[in-house]
């Protein structure tokens, strides 16, 4: 049936005549109304018949167009059958008014149904060739504001890298945008269903799409080869981006997980500035202060801490965690103030009582700290007993004990700091065989001595 | 005290002839509302700015370092014997220079043909990252995995003065802030009684540029370095005079702040407030700064460490000094060290004679000082950075067209080493690539201007935020240009 598939295409060059048609049927049946001595009834019933046949052609004519797809479901789910409803309503308006009958309840309702019919359903046809935001788009701002549109806001903003799913936030929707109009769980063209993940990854009917290798991929190859090719996707509308091609092949090539968020798979520098650009997803490991929100430090907590012998400040302007530092003031005794610290214990992320004769029992007040990332207690008599109110320290990342008293015993509560980095123990009574086996047992830690003056090997 | 007045006796002071005429363009009614305009313009920063703890002690962004110590190597040091290892020059060496290298450029000291120069030093690779170091830094080859290296570093000018005022202050002329002025205009001073900007000079002379390199130019004159001596009374005059004991000095001063204040209560000028504070810092600092600068109280094994020696003014005590003021928390230390200028035109500044002294006198103790600041935890937030104003040409230095009696590189614009560790910058990596002889950077090139924004970057501060309005506009240290190297960062 090849020439109905061809005839579909005379639907834009038909869908014209009724609008116009109709449009002028319901015109002259008010101008009728009011004056009656017109005798207008015969041109307004045969305006409707007109109308009736060419909207009843163009409604055909489009039901063909719509098989060929590549257009919105939703709307042309609506398009169609609302257009079908004009036809109809077309029909009846011409069955009533033959007779002469313009000023009757009925066909008066009826002939402004229309009217209205018409213009919705020709947008609805008009959202589908030109695209949704074709009228918005340079209107004024006014106009903007009511339809509360926003430039630039297609994509979806995303905030964490951590919990942004590469299929599901990223690539799904630019194939929603581009491929469910022909591939969905309502077309399958091709026999191809990318709106049902099982189906999609099973592929179509010439065997699977995805290979985890862009170059591989069906999917791909269609996307990316000579658009006047008949097998370029999508072979109507607009093809896919760039910036889309390139994100698409970055999911292949990772092996086109469905599950893995963006901080488990590898982004290279091209698809980074894309994400950010695109979703404004910041892809560079973030470090705990700067993931995490706490509230912030009340000006009188401040005055209260800086009054008990503390240096407290803002870690930077972009977040509440604050530094704190023992101010050494001769006349206090840092082990009775130090419980102050508990009022912000959630917001300290740097903590600094080296030199400040600091005793095991103090550091209870420390190990409560949950944000603490930096640990400053080095030159004080602390021993492997104030270790131990360490060990839920989980975002500790570095932690300076040199000239302390502490041994080869706390290398066991040491190891439990699951996110330290840097550990500085010179000057301890860490035997070298317990730097050693400490240094085993946590290879991923820095694990810092001391340095004597050598004598440097001559390069000569 | 009254604001309002206090910020129109400061405005007052920054209004020039650049504002007379920006607003006799449109009328003088338009100056007159001008005027009003202006003087509520900026008030908070200039305000906040007589203050002693800097703009808001709040970085724009985390700081991964919280303090400085710059080791500027004045008279720049050869690359060529140090750092960038070039097999190639070495094979060119005493061929004639190709006309093409030397076409419309500029230098201080080269004329004619000048011949080309193959390294005066042996080269090695070391460590985990490989960097290339030579034979005359034994010391400094063990601590390269704890280093960033900037090997396509470049200037604009080509005379000590003006480019080390350009690496300093971001201007090659006079008159600019200094960038540790910048640091702790901005970001205060963490030691309550010590300045936030020090700096210590060895090498017998003060760099080419003199004292402006550590100036504040248009910024307050508490934020410029303070010069502290290694020999004698750390700084002139702190000793109390004969016959004049603490007690005394110390009611001295309170009646002088106490008539300051009065002054300041009539007058409203927040100069004053600057004043007495400084006398109150000063009282503070006879205690505290013959306390820091005094290095007999070290260990043995850390005089060893730095091959000091108590008592001397030398580069060596000056590094053990830097760590000492950074453990009491001075934001900004800068080391200078004379003597680098190796053009060969004599022997202390010849490549084969003085320049390997040079080499002995930094390469134990600005080694030890890494080791030294990393053992106690301060490498983390301290950042180190170390290089000369310019780099050397890879020709040998022809003074008038005449060979030189000893062995010499002039001075180079447009390819240098300089190397950062520390606080918030990737150890054990190279950043940047000359050509096969040296002469430019082809790969990574890093402007003295990106430069100033990393450190910035390093201690928090946006260097296109950090402004100070002066002659009608707002200035900031790398003025118009600058770019965050990015690839070095952690």
């Amino acid at each position: 049936m090849e020439i109905l598939d061809w005839f579909g295409r005379f639907h834009p060059a038909f869908v014209h005549f009724p609008i116009g048609l109709l449009i002028g049927a319901v015109l002259f049946h008010w101008i009728s109304i009011r004056r009656p001595t017109w005798k207008g009834s015969a041109v307004v019933s045969t305006l409707y018949l007109f109308g009736f046949v060419t909207s009843g052609l163009a409604a055909f004519a489009g039901w063909m167009l719509a098989k060929e797809g590549g257009y919105d479901m939703e709307t042309i789910f609506r398009h169609r059958w609302l257009g079908i409803l004009m036809v109809l309503i077309s029909l009846a308006l011409w069955r009533m008014t033959r007779l002469g009958d313009l000023n009757n309840r009925g066909p008066k309702w009826l002939s402004l149904a229309l009217v209205f019919g018409l213009l919705i359903t020709g947008h609805l046809g008009g959202e589908m060739t030109h695209g949704e935001d074709y009228l918005v788009e340079s209107a004024p701002e006014f106009i903007k504001k009511l339809a509360s549109y926003q430039e630039g806001m297609k994509y979806a903003v995303l905030d964490d890298p951590d919990s942004a799913i590469v299929y599901d936030d990223i690539i799904k929707p630019i194939l929603q945008r581009k491929c469910w109009t022909c591939h969905s769980n309502s077309i399958t063209k091709g026999g191809l269903n990318m709106e049902d993940l099982d189906l999609f990854l099973e592929g179509g009917k010439n065997g699977k799409v995805i290979e985890a290798n862009a170059e591989a991929s069906e999917l791909y190859k269609r996307i990316t080869m000579d658009p006047e090719r008949r097998k370029f996707m999508p072979p109507k509308g607009t093809a896919l981006s760039y910036q889309e091609v390139a994100l698409v092949g970055w999911w292949l090539d990772q092996g086109a997980p469905t599950d893995k968020s963006v901080t488990t798979v590898e982004s290279p520098p091209t698809i980074q500035s894309i994400l950010m650009g695109r979703h404004k997803l910041d892809t560079k490991p973030k470090s705990h202060i700067e993931k995490t929100k706490v509230d912030p430090v009340s000006e009188d907590v401040m005055q209260k801490i800086l009054a008990e012998g503390f240096a407290i400040k803002q870690i930077a302007m972009n977040t509440n965690f604050v530094d704190v530092k023992w101010k050494d003031i001769d006349t206090l005794d840092v082990n009775e103030r130090i419980k102050i610290l508990s009022a912000v214990a959630d917001q300290i992320a740097w903590l600094d009582l080296g030199s400040s004769n600091l005793s095991d029992a103090a550091l209870s007040t420390v190990g409560g700290m949950n944000n603490l990332v930096r640990l400053r207690i080095e030159n004080n008599p602390i021993t492997d007993n104030g270790i131990k109110e360490l060990v839920n320290l989980k975002h500790l990342e570095s932690l300076n004990l040199y000239n302390s008293k502490i041994s080869d015993l706390c290398a066991p509560d040491l190891s439990q700091l699951r996110s330290l980095k840097k550990l500085f123990i010179w000057q301890t009574d860490f035997s070298e065989e317990g730097i050693a086996q400490l240094k085993t047992a946590v290879p991923d830690v820095e694990v810092i001595g001391g340095y004597t003056f050598n004598t440097p090997q001559s390069s000569d | 005290m009254n604001l309002i007045k206090e910020h129109q006796f400061l405005q007052a002071g920054v209004k020039t002839r650049r504002h007379f005429l920006e607003t006799c363009t449109t009328g003088l009614g338009a100056l007159a509302f001008s005027m009003i305009g202006c003087q509520n313009q900026k008030s908070d920063s200039l305000t906040q700015a007589s203050m002693h703890s800097g703009l808001s002690n709040v970085g724009h962004y985390m700081a991964r370092a919280k303090r400085v110590i710059y080791l500027h190597m004045a008279g720049s040091p050869s690359q060529l014997e140090l750092f960038d290892y070039k097999p190639t020059l070495q094979r060119l060496h005493d061929q004639p220079c190709p006309e093409s290298l030397l076409e419309g450029k500029k230098f201080a000291f080269i004329s004619g043909t000048p011949k080309m120069l193959g390294h005066q030093a042996e080269f090695k690779q070391h460590g985990h990252s490989g960097a290339w170091v030579s034979n005359h830094l034994p010391h400094f080859s063990s601590v390269v995995d704890d280093v960033c290296f900037l090997k396509a570093m470049h200037t604009d000018e080509f005379n000590h003065a003006p480019a080390q005022l350009l690496l300093h202050t971001g201007s090659p002329r006079l008159g600019r802030p200094s960038i540790g002025s910048w640091l702790t205009y901005g970001l205060g001073s963490e030691s309550e009684d010590l300045p936030g900007f020090v700096v210590l000079v060895s090498g017998g002379k003060t760099p080419s540029a003199g004292k402006s390199v550590w100036g504040s130019g248009f910024l307050p004159s508490i934020y410029q370095g303070v010069q502290c001596r290694s020999q004698g009374d750390p700084v002139l005059f702190i000793s109390d005079p004969e016959g004049m004991d603490r007690s005394l000095r110390g009611k001295t001063i309170e009646a002088i702040n106490k008539i300051n204040q009065r002054e300041f209560e009539s007058v409203g000028d927040p100069e004053i407030l600057t004043r007495i504070s400084q006398y109150e810092m000063a009282y503070k600092m006879q205690i505290s700064v013959p306390d820091v600068m005094d290095i007999n109280a070290e260990p043995e094994y850390i005089h060893q460490l730095y091959g000091t020696e108590p008592g001397k003014a030398s580069f060596a005590n000056n590094c053990l000094l830097a760590r000492r003021m950074a453990e009491k928390g001075v934001r900004f230390i800068q080391l200078f060290h004379w003597g680098w200028d190796s053009h060969g035109a004599g022997e202390s500044e010849a490549l084969n004679h003085g320049f390997l002294d040079r080499c002995k006198e930094v390469d134990q103790p600005m080694s030890a000082l890494i080791q030294d600041l990393k053992q106690r935890g301060l490498l983390e937030d301290t950042l180190v950075v170390w290089g000369g104003e310019f780099g050397r040409t890879p020709m040998m230095e022809n003074r008038g067209g005449i060979t030189n009696p000893f062995v010499g590189r002039d001075h180079h614009t447009d390819a240098f080493t300089m190397w950062m560790a520390g606080g918030g910058i990737k150890p054990g990596i190279t950043h940047g690539e000359t050509d096969e002889i040296g002469y430019y950077g082809i790969k990574d090139q890093v402007h003295v201007h990106d430069l100033q924004a990393t450190i910035l970057h390093a201690l928090g501060i946006d260097h296109e935020k950090l402004t100070y309005p002066f002659q009608g506009r707002d200035f900031r240290l790398t003025d118009v240009s600058g770019n965050i190297i990015k690839e070095i960062l952690v």
